[in-house]
């Protein structure tokens, strides 16, 4: 009986009905109240329920009840850490404020997202297997392929990379957990009802006009497009709550001797795109504010029937939606960093020019949206200056590719699974970069845009990019995060696999596209029948060699080798603990006392963790 | 140990590259090249190709040169060189792409300029006013004051430059003919404008490339069993031959529209 | 780990921003929310600066009354300040009574924009131009009001006693909130009362 009265999921199953329900009673007396007709209008009742059943959902895990103490006037104990840390596995499940906790809520969640997402691209790669149309209608097709890029996107490939750095910054920069816990657990329950909200939009008539939403084409969709529009702002909510506890736990909560330059490059490249998140995130929030509000209350903001604009919708989409793609893979560059010096047992080369290299990426970042817009009808002077800059920010991505080469040469390779990806990552994010050189010029890329060589493109850099440095990630802080070994032979037959199933099904889209078959179509002319076969036997396999990776870290959490505290002989404060990290993570405040690459210097240490008895942790009201 | 010189590695990089370029020159899959700036454009790829091909090849060079050279042997605990950098090296991989990014730019902006033949189409070439709706085209001769019906097909003078001005009447579509390497959207509630100057007599694919709804897979004349017409080019005489043909064909439906709204209201 | 093992360049002290970190996250989720604002009048530059779109049905949007309301706005910071001011000489019902004035100018500032919405003419259902204008104030209009959450929340708390010269990081950052609603206000007023669409 106690269980849905405490802050539990079970307390979540009545509270959001409650709030749901509530709304839409509210929403009916309000709508009769002022005479609006009809007073049931399905469309507003089913919005506000989902607006109001997400706070709910909030409110019933327990992420206000501290906050309503506050507002109650009530006395507050800065050091209650009741909710705080994982004492069994039922605490995974709860409303936690343990950035260890947390991090694997995020990883978890936003893998079985990738796995749902992986799913939808199967289902309608089998349609494309062969000409002509076999397994789903038109409309499904559409929704199938919005889903696959929405889900991707906002609830794997942005929200994996704040899981990641939840579980590992903390613990590099030597702090005790992230400035704001209580707001770290908000951001990351709300991308369940994030995820919730665009999942169920399939059974309203899903949204079906890719995952950009362009109107006037979603003034024409189901209700299916609200939740879209719904779904990205409460993922946008929770990527700018995490940025900001990000931004302030990198630059308050570093441990005394931490300068900027002691920092690892991953905690420089969630630096970056933090900042990013925080100053672009919200064009989007606009974005579909304005796209809703056309939808759901009537106005005229993209409607060319109200002197509307639908070209500025593309605008501010891009704004951040450019900014996004270096969100979805800044962090990635810095997971690179990591993984090749430790496992290279070598300095990352150059090291300030990677570092400054995340923030120029990040800066320039704001200057390049419209080049997703070449070919879409705006302003002619903005494409050339558009050109210019997005042909730029190669030059800070080169000087990180450059890098890494150097910090491998003359090192000492191990070749593990992670090491791997991170190798296997350069080979396909060169291509996936190289392509978008190629973009950047206007005339060619008026002359393919649209097509499936921008499918390529993009699967390169977020596929070959991104979730090539996500796996490596992964292998690389598994032992950390279970304290046991994954299985080598299992994660080289994933790799393998992986890269080689994953250059299959992507390269050929190259070609596809140059010879004129458009992106987002469910049937193609016979000419690309073969290669569409090829490309589709090719996503089935790499859809199968997920499972392997599934398999190995489901089976070797329990039976893995013991790892011990630091199994790749890393320098950075991660691997100065235990495997799993004590909850409170260190004995003491470190003292940080050189690089954190310090490889090949004869005892040389990147930290000091002193072992004198738990200090008093502070964290912050 | 026996080291491995950079430079010359660089070099057989470069020339792993040349031929990574050449594979990929030769397994390109372009349409015909079927209006005046189609070579400009392939021609530009082809330079991407070449400088693509020799970056990847030096990049997988290294990269397998290293691993292969670089391999940790079982049990082995020995660490890396302890080398925080060479500035002169990083000013070097800072510079050359500076210099690979500048030539794209200019070959970008050489063809951007000769692609532009928007004026020469005012004066002397042919003025199409394009109206993407969901599923289709339909087509304006502005200059000659001719409306084509839904679905009839879009027929053009062989080497006169042609201004399309795109509009559209519910959704955003996109006027892609892969053959002359040339699009542009059709957007609601503005005026888009794209030239090109078709130089082959034939038909072409039509395809919309941006996602106009359920229909917008049908949007593709390349698709087999298509109603949506392809474009065709045709000589300078068999296009005027064509023109005299529908204007009288529109005086005769004009006529007959006239004589039957007279009978209307008499009756 | 013994000293013999430390390398130990220099010792640097623990880095300080000078800032509490409740303080510093306000500030840059203030950024985020200007960021969101800058959605909002990205828009509007279009269509009314640079395609000078009249407001629907030629109506004029009445900026002298609103000249009224943007000085009570901003004299509202001013005492939202005396508030913290107060607090430094402890005087808890100085601080409960700035902060009652506080209140009691932000709602009067939100009553006159519900009267303003009232007689401007047009809905936001009417054109492009109606849509922003109800938007861009709407949007300010809610930020307001959860200012004025805050402050009820901060008047609660004062009358409980819980400020302190020691502990006010709540109220300092209800007081920033409170600057940055009246800073985006003056640029809204100047935007979208005070300058001539081309």
């Amino acid at each position: 009986m106690t269980a849905v009265l405490k802050p539990t999921l079970a307390r979540c199953l009545w509270v959001a009905p409650a709030f749901a329900a509530l709304a839409i009673l509210i929403t009916i007396a309000a709508r009769s109240l002022v005479g609006m007709t009809p007073v049931l209008q399905e469309s507003t009742l089913l919005t506000v329920a989902y607006i109001a059943g997400g706070i709910g959902f909030i409110v019933g895990i327990g992420g206000f009840d501290y906050w309503f103490t506050w507002m109650r006037g009530g006395e507050l104990d800065p050091n209650d850490h009741s909710q705080h840390g994982a004492h069994s596995w039922g605490d995974y499940f709860k409303f936690n404020t343990d950035h260890k906790v947390i991090g694997i809520q995020y990883i978890v969640f936003t893998f079985i997202m990738f796995l749902v997402g992986g799913m939808f691209a199967e289902i309608f790669r089998s349609e494309l297997a062969n000409p002509g149309q076999q397994v789903v209608t038109n409309q499904q097709y559409n929704g199938l392929i919005s889903q696959h890029g929405v889900i991707m996107i906002f609830v794997f490939m942005v929200p994996v990379f704040a899981g990641i750095g939840n579980y590992v910054i903390p613990l590099m920069i030597g702090a005790a957990d992230m400035a704001f816990p209580r707001l770290n657990a908000v951001s990351f329950w709300l991308l369940p009802v994030a995820a919730f909200t665009l999942l169920s939009s399939f059974m309203f008539g899903s949204f079906d006009g890719g995952w950009t939403g362009y109107p006037t084409l979603s003034e024409q969709s189901g209700y299916g497009m609200t939740l879209y529009q719904l779904g990205v702002q409460l993922a946008g909510a929770s990527s700018i709550a995490t940025a900001v506890n990000f931004l302030v736990t990198i630059i308050a909560m570093r441990a005394p001797g931490m300068t900027l330059f002691r920092m690892p490059l991953l905690v420089w490249a969630n630096l970056a795109t933090s900042a990013l998140v925080v100053a672009a995130t919200p064009f989007i929030a606009g974005a579909q504010f304005m796209a809703m509000f056309d939808r759901e209350m009537g106005t005229h903001f993209f409607t060319v029937a109200g002197n509307g604009d639908t070209l500025v919708y593309q605008h501010i989409f891009w704004f951040y939606s450019h900014p996004a793609v270096y969100i979805m893979i800044l962090p990635g560059f810095g997971i690179i960093s990591e993984v090749i010096a430790t496992h290279a047992r070598k300095p990352v080369f150059g090291y300030r020019a990677v570092a400054f290299s995340s923030a120029g990426i990040a800066i320039l970042g704001f200057a390049v949206w419209a080049h997703h817009m070449f070919a879409s009808g705006m302003e002619p002077w903005l494409r050339v200056p558009i050109m210019l800059s997005t042909l730029l920010i190669a030059i800070p991505t080169g000087i990180k590719i450059f890098s890494w080469l150097g910090t491998m040469w003359g090192g000492v390779l191990r070749m593990t699974t992670a090491n791997l990806f991170a190798i296997g990552f350069i080979f396909t994010f060169v291509i996936g970069g190289l392509s978008g050189v190629m973009l950047a010029v206007v005339p060619f890329d008026v002359s393919i845009t649209n097509s499936y060589f921008i499918v390529a493109h993009f699967h390169y850099v977020l596929f070959g990019g991104s979730i090539m440095t996500i796996y490596a990630g992964f292998y690389h802080w598994y032992p950390k995060v279970t304290g046991r070994m994954y299985n080598e032979v299992l994660g080289r037959w994933h790799f393998w696999i992986t890269f080689v199933a994953m250059n299959l099904t992507f390269f050929p889209m190259h070609y596809q596209g140059l010879e004129g078959m458009p992106r987002r179509v469910a049937d193609y002319a016979p000419q690309f029948a073969w290669s569409n076969m090829l490309i589709s036997i090719s996503a089935f396999v790499l859809g199968a060699s997920t499972l392997i990776f599934v398999y190995n870290m489901i089976h070797s959490a329990r039976h893995g080798k013991k790892a011990g505290a630091n199994p790749w002989g890393g320098l950075t404060l991660e691997w100065m603990l235990s495997s799993p990290p004590p909850i409170f993570n260190f004995p003491a405040t470190p003292r940080v006392i050189g690089g954190p690459y310090r490889y090949g210097e004869e005892g040389a240490k990147h930290a000091i963790v002193p072992e004198v008895e738990p200090a008093t942790v502070e964290t912050t009201v | 140990m026996k080291t491995i010189k950079v430079l010359p590695l660089a070099i057989m990089g470069v020339v792993v590259g040349i031929v990574i370029s050449v594979l990929l020159v030769i397994t390109r899959t372009l349409p015909v090249q079927a209006s005046a700036e189609s070579s400009d454009i392939d021609n530009l790829y082809i330079f991407f190709l070449g400088f693509s091909g020799i970056i990847f090849g030096i990049v997988v060079l290294f990269l397998l040169v290293s691993v292969y050279r670089f391999r940790a042997r079982p049990n082995d605990e020995r660490e890396g060189d302890n080398l925080h950098g060479i500035t002169w090296l990083e000013v070097v991989w800072t510079v050359i792409p500076f210099v690979i990014v500048v030539l794209c730019a200019i070959g970008g902006l050489m063809v951007l300029r000769s692609g532009d033949v928007e004026a020469q189409a005012r004066t002397s070439g042919q003025q199409i006013h394009v109206l993407g709706y969901q599923f289709g085209w339909k087509y304006g001769y502005l200059n000659q004051d001719i409306n084509l019906k839904d679905q009839q097909t879009l027929v053009l003078p062989v080497n006169e430059p042609v201004i399309f001005e795109l509009e559209s009447q519910d959704v955003i579509h996109s006027f892609w003919v892969p053959a002359w390497r040339m699009q542009m959207n059709a957007t609601p509630g503005q005026v888009n404008k794209v030239s090109t100057t078709p130089t082959k007599i034939g038909t072409y694919d039509i395809v919309c490339a941006y996602l106009c709804g359920v229909g917008h897979t049908g949007m593709n004349t390349s698709l087999p069993g298509s109603i949506i017409p392809k474009v065709r080019v045709v000589s300078k005489s068999d296009f005027d031959a064509w023109i005299t043909q529908q204007k009288a064909e529109a005086a005769k439906a004009a006529e007959s529209a006239t004589a039957q709204t007279t009978t209307g209201s008499a009756g | 780990m013994s000293a013999a093992t430390d390398h130990s360049a220099p010792q640097i002290q623990p880095y300080r921003t000078g800032l509490r970190p409740e303080i510093l996250g306000l500030i840059i989720f203030l950024v985020s929310e200007a960021a969101l604002f800058g959605a909002f009048f990205m828009y509007y530059t279009n269509l009314r600066v640079l395609k000078g779109i009249p407001w629907p049905g030629d109506f004029d949007i009445p900026a002298d009354s609103t000249s009224i309301n943007t000085l009570i706005l901003v004299l509202s910071s001013f005492t939202c300040e005396f508030a913290l001011l107060s607090l430094d000489r402890r005087k808890n019902g100085a601080v409960f009574g700035w902060l009652l004035l506080t209140f009691l100018l932000g709602a009067t500032f939100l009553g006159l924009q519900v009267h303003e919405y009232m007689i401007v003419g047009f809905t936001p259902a009417d054109q492009s131009t109606g849509a922003i204008f109800f938007t861009l104030t709407g949007l300010h209009g809610t930020h307001v009001f959860i200012g004025l959450v805050l402050l009820l929340l901060g008047m609660i708390r004062a009358l409980a006693g819980r400020w302190s010269p020691e502990r006010h990081s709540g109220l300092l950052a209800i007081s920033i909130y409170w600057h940055f609603v009246d800073i985006v206000w003056v640029i809204l007023f100047t935007v979208v009362y005070c300058l001539p669409s081309s």
